[in-house]
């Protein structure tokens, strides 16, 4: 038992017999530098008791602490398939949507291609020498659409070439390109031709479900004459 | 649970201490009663908090201590004990009650002799460095030794040889806490 630590110690552990036990005491009382790491020893002991309040309290902090993170990833749990099932659902009326919109064109078109009209004035060409424009509407007339249109977009910018155009992309299906045709034609001054575009225009109004715009066309091919009974009553059904 | 076996795990390792937390940290019968009790007592939420954090810690003191267990059995009524002496003490300390309040029959059944002391924020501040300080297992040794567990208890919990062991562990452990102390004139001043 050298070093005053070790006495302290060894007091503290209730190691020490009587008699060291009341030399120790003694040397307490006179002994400056024996007293202070005494009060130093004692006060660790004393440290040493109350870290179980501590460390207790500080583990209750951390369960508190991972109960609210657990409340917030409650809430993410929620957000999460909240999210999920609203892009499901949406995704869900999107196709549904397509769907009846396919179903929709489906039933409607081979009604909209039926009423039909390929252009109803045909030119007078001669027997010999055509012009481009005439090889390409004969080409058009033979159903040769793929050979007409390459001779047509070499061509330069006309009604005729447009409207043949049209036509052709109409009986592509490519009814968007078709109807950038037919909307330049409606301004046309011959009104034939103005005619033949709102026609068709009103057509692939009715594909697109725009009854508005269709009804809008309708209602000019009405004013002008330009359908017969028989085909107002069909165009009619598919409003 | 019975309170016999709740001890047991509060001194043998930090895990099952911490287990056991954790266990009446979430038990519904504990915060049931806790929760009735409180709400008669027209107390808010942040109380309640603050009564459930207070009693695990005195009960875990208590347990740790094995100075107040008179007799065994369930710990839910024994934690609500605590919990209501914790709470009439400090409204008796408030002037909010009438001294003969304290002695309802529930907390007088079990709490006999019963003494309840918080270590204040300061002093908890200067322990958590301490804490984070402490090399290997001496906080669990000096916890242990400082509590009145024997070197006995301390070698088998700490799967020690011998109580020899558990000593020189704990020497050491004493000098590694006084000398971090010594050096943090601040610490000690917190802790005095």
């Amino acid at each position: 038992m050298n070093s005053n630590f070790d006495k302290i110690e060894a007091y503290f552990d209730g190691m020490l017999t009587d008699a060291e036990r009341l030399h120790f005491e003694h040397e307490l009382d006179t002994d400056k530098t024996l007293r202070k790491e005494y009060k130093e020893y004692k006060l660790a002991m004393e440290a040493s008791k109350h870290l179980l309040e501590t460390d207790t309290k500080l583990y209750l902090k951390e369960l508190e602490s991972n109960k609210a993170d657990s409340t917030n990833s409650n809430y993410s749990k929620l957000i999460i398939p909240l999210f999920l099932l609203i892009s499901v659902l949406l995704l869900l009326f999107y196709f549904l949507n397509k769907n009846n919109k396919q179903k929709s064109d489906q039933n409607i078109k081979p009604k909209l291609y039926a009423l039909y009209q390929a252009p109803l004035n045909k030119m007078n060409r001669g027997e010999t020498l055509l012009s481009k424009l005439d090889t390409a509407i004969l080409l058009f007339e033979q159903k040769k659409m793929i050979q007409a249109k390459s001779i047509l977009i070499e061509l330069e910018q006309s009604e005729l070439k447009s409207r043949y155009l049209a036509h052709i992309y109409f009986q592509q299906d490519s009814l968007d390109l078709a109807k950038k045709y037919f909307i330049n034609l409606q301004n046309s001054s011959d009104q034939n031709i103005s005619i033949d575009a709102s026609y068709h225009n009103m057509l692939i109004y009715l594909s697109e479900a725009n009854k508005i715009a269709a009804k809008k066309e309708f209602d000019f091919l009405k004013s002008k004459n330009a359908l017969s009974p028989v085909q107002e009553q069909e165009i009619l059904e598919l409003f | 649970m019975l309170l016999t076996e709740c001890r047991n795990k509060i001194r043998s390792s930090e895990q099952d201490r911490q287990q056991i937390i954790k266990e009446i940290y979430q038990s519904v019968d504990f915060i049931s009663g806790l929760s009735a009790f409180i709400r008669a007592q027209h107390a808010n939420a942040e109380e309640l908090t603050n009564l459930k954090h207070e009693t695990i810690v005195q009960f875990v003191k208590t347990m740790y201590s094995d100075s107040a267990i008179k007799s065994d059995g369930p710990v839910t009524p024994y934690l609500l004990g605590i919990a209501k002496f914790i709470w009439f003490s400090e409204m008796k300390k408030r002037n909010k009650i009438l001294t003969n309040e304290i002695t309802e029959p529930v907390v007088l059944g079990s709490m006999e002799g019963f003494e309840v002391k918080f270590i204040s924020e300061e002093k908890s501040s200067a322990l958590h460095k301490i804490l984070v300080k402490l090399r290997g297992n001496c906080k669990e040794v000096l916890m242990a030794w400082a509590n009145g567990l024997s070197m006995k208890e301390i070698a088998q919990n700490m799967n020690y040889q011998s109580e020899g062991m558990a000593r020189k562990k704990k020497s050491q452990c004493m000098k590694q806490l006084i000398e971090f102390i010594q050096s943090n004139p601040a610490l000690k001043s917190a802790l005095s």
